[in-house]
């Protein structure tokens, strides 16, 4: 007993070593597997509030880009709203109140930290659940889509980037039925890869791809990007195909989260067909 | 010995501030992310003991950790180079000179052992974080390459930054 006294004391920085790199660990993966914030992150009100001075400072650099940005988002939707278009046939009723119903809001944010150059990049918005954020809710800014919400405290949440090796949505292409999983390959911060299409279909440099209408996260028809190289894949009956984001992600500043409002009843009936199962 | 304590958590304090405030969102490449707060723990004396060198890595890494969104990745690699960095002192100075108990810097010490000492440990700290985060050895050489132009930039910003404000110690 007294040799293993004298042993523990002999190694026991070796001992707080292995202690302290488990904590370490726990912490790294208690986060990545399960999507569970713990400590060492940015959504606490300290930190929180260190970013965001920073952020108020920084912004002033990017100010005129981000302008011009959103001006060209507002011109985009003054085309789209009704008073812009005038009635061309004379028996059209219009009914706005009951043929359209909202089915997404939009919640807007200011990104207060971003990283690009990790294998798994996350994102801190500086809303929280009090401005009614949930997890599992997307975000996108003017130019494309930019993530999916995995955390969220009082004031600030964590949003998982595109960026990210687990990040998972499904595109679509303009004018062409076929889907396909888009993905992350950690190469770099401009670039993703799409795949599972079929190397039947036609595929153009300059398409553009956009969300597909089976996700919840996101809005039919927001931007992607556009496909900047197609290569067949090795020893299957597939295509690589390489994206272009259009989203800049090393200079993200405004974003919009997405709230869907019949996510909830989607998930009560996708509930009752598993349970009925 | 008190004042020798202040100026080791104002260090840390300025370098944490730096790292995090600038140098973490100067979007310039994906492969250029230097960690230059790790001075602060390289330059601590060369006597300081192994349990102190180890808490404060976790410590420092942790706090940057929590300001960076990485969740214990620095906190990880920084007790690695705690570990490291007393390993490397024991068996590359003299008995006497440890005892001597200076901080490890440019004015210090010799510049070649200085370069090496600074860049071994950048190099280490880079590649460790890098593969702490992505845990996999398929993607090892991207992560190599990138640990390898990050932890470079990172030597030469922590010798300037050692060149621009330590001062020589002759006793602690």
């Amino acid at each position: 007993m007294r040799n293993f006294f004298l042993f523990i004391q002999r190694y026991s920085h070796f001992f707080l070593f292995l202690i302290l790199e488990t904590v370490a660990f726990y912490a790294i993966y208690s986060f990545n597997n399960y999507h569970h914030a713990v400590l060492l992150n940015t959504s606490n009100n300290v930190n929180g509030f260190i970013l965001t001075k920073r952020s108020n400072i920084t912004e002033y650099f990017n100010l005129g880009k981000e302008n011009k940005r959103l001006q060209l988002e507002n011109n985009a939707l003054r085309k789209k709203v009704l008073e812009s278009y005038y009635i061309d046939k004379s028996d059209t009723i219009r009914n706005t109140d009951t043929t359209f119903r909202q089915k997404f809001t939009y919640i807007p944010g200011n990104v207060i930290q971003n990283s690009t150059d990790l294998v798994n990049n996350y994102i801190t918005i500086d809303k929280g659940s009090k401005h009614g954020i949930k997890k599992n809710m997307g975000v996108i800014n003017p130019d494309g889509i930019v993530g999916v919400i995995v955390a969220t405290s009082e004031n600030f949440s964590i949003a998982m980037s595109v960026l990210n090796s687990k990040f998972k949505v499904t595109p679509k292409l303009k004018g062409n039925s076929s889907i396909g999983r888009l993905i992350w390959k950690n190469n770099s911060p401009y670039y993703a890869n799409i795949e599972g299409i079929n190397k039947f279909n036609v595929l153009k440099k300059g398409d553009i791809v956009q969300t597909s209408p089976y996700s919840s996260l996101f809005p039919e028809n927001v931007m992607i990007g556009t496909i900047a190289e197609v290569t067949p894949a090795t020893g299957g009956s597939f295509l690589n195909v390489k994206v272009k984001l259009s989203t800049n992600f090393t200079s993200l500043r405004s974003v919009y989260i997405i709230n869907n409002l019949q996510k909830e009843e989607i998930e009560t009936i996708e509930e009752q067909i598993s349970s009925g199962n | 010995m008190a004042i020798s304590i202040i100026r080791h958590i104002i260090a840390f304090i300025l370098l944490a501030g730096l790292q995090v405030l600038v140098l973490n969102s100067l979007d310039i490449s994906s492969y250029v992310n230097p960690q230059v707060y790790i001075l602060f723990l390289l330059l601590l004396p060369v006597n300081t003991e192994i349990w102190f060198c180890l808490l404060a890595g976790f410590v420092s890494g942790g706090i940057v950790d929590g300001l960076s969104n990485t969740n214990g990745i620095h906190a990880f690699a920084g007790t690695a180079l705690g570990y490291f960095r007393y390993f490397y002192i024991k068996y590359s100075l003299d008995k006497e000179e440890i005892e001597r108990g200076m901080s490890p810097n440019l004015k210090n010490m010799p510049p070649t052992w200085h370069f090496f000492y600074i860049l071994i440990s950048s190099l280490l700290y880079h590649w460790l974080i890098y593969f702490m985060e992505a845990f996999t050895f398929s993607g090892l050489g991207d992560l190599t390459l990138k640990s390898i132009s990050s932890g470079i930039i990172a030597t030469f910003l922590m010798l300037l930054i050692g060149f621009l404000f330590s001062r020589k110690t002759t006793n602690v």
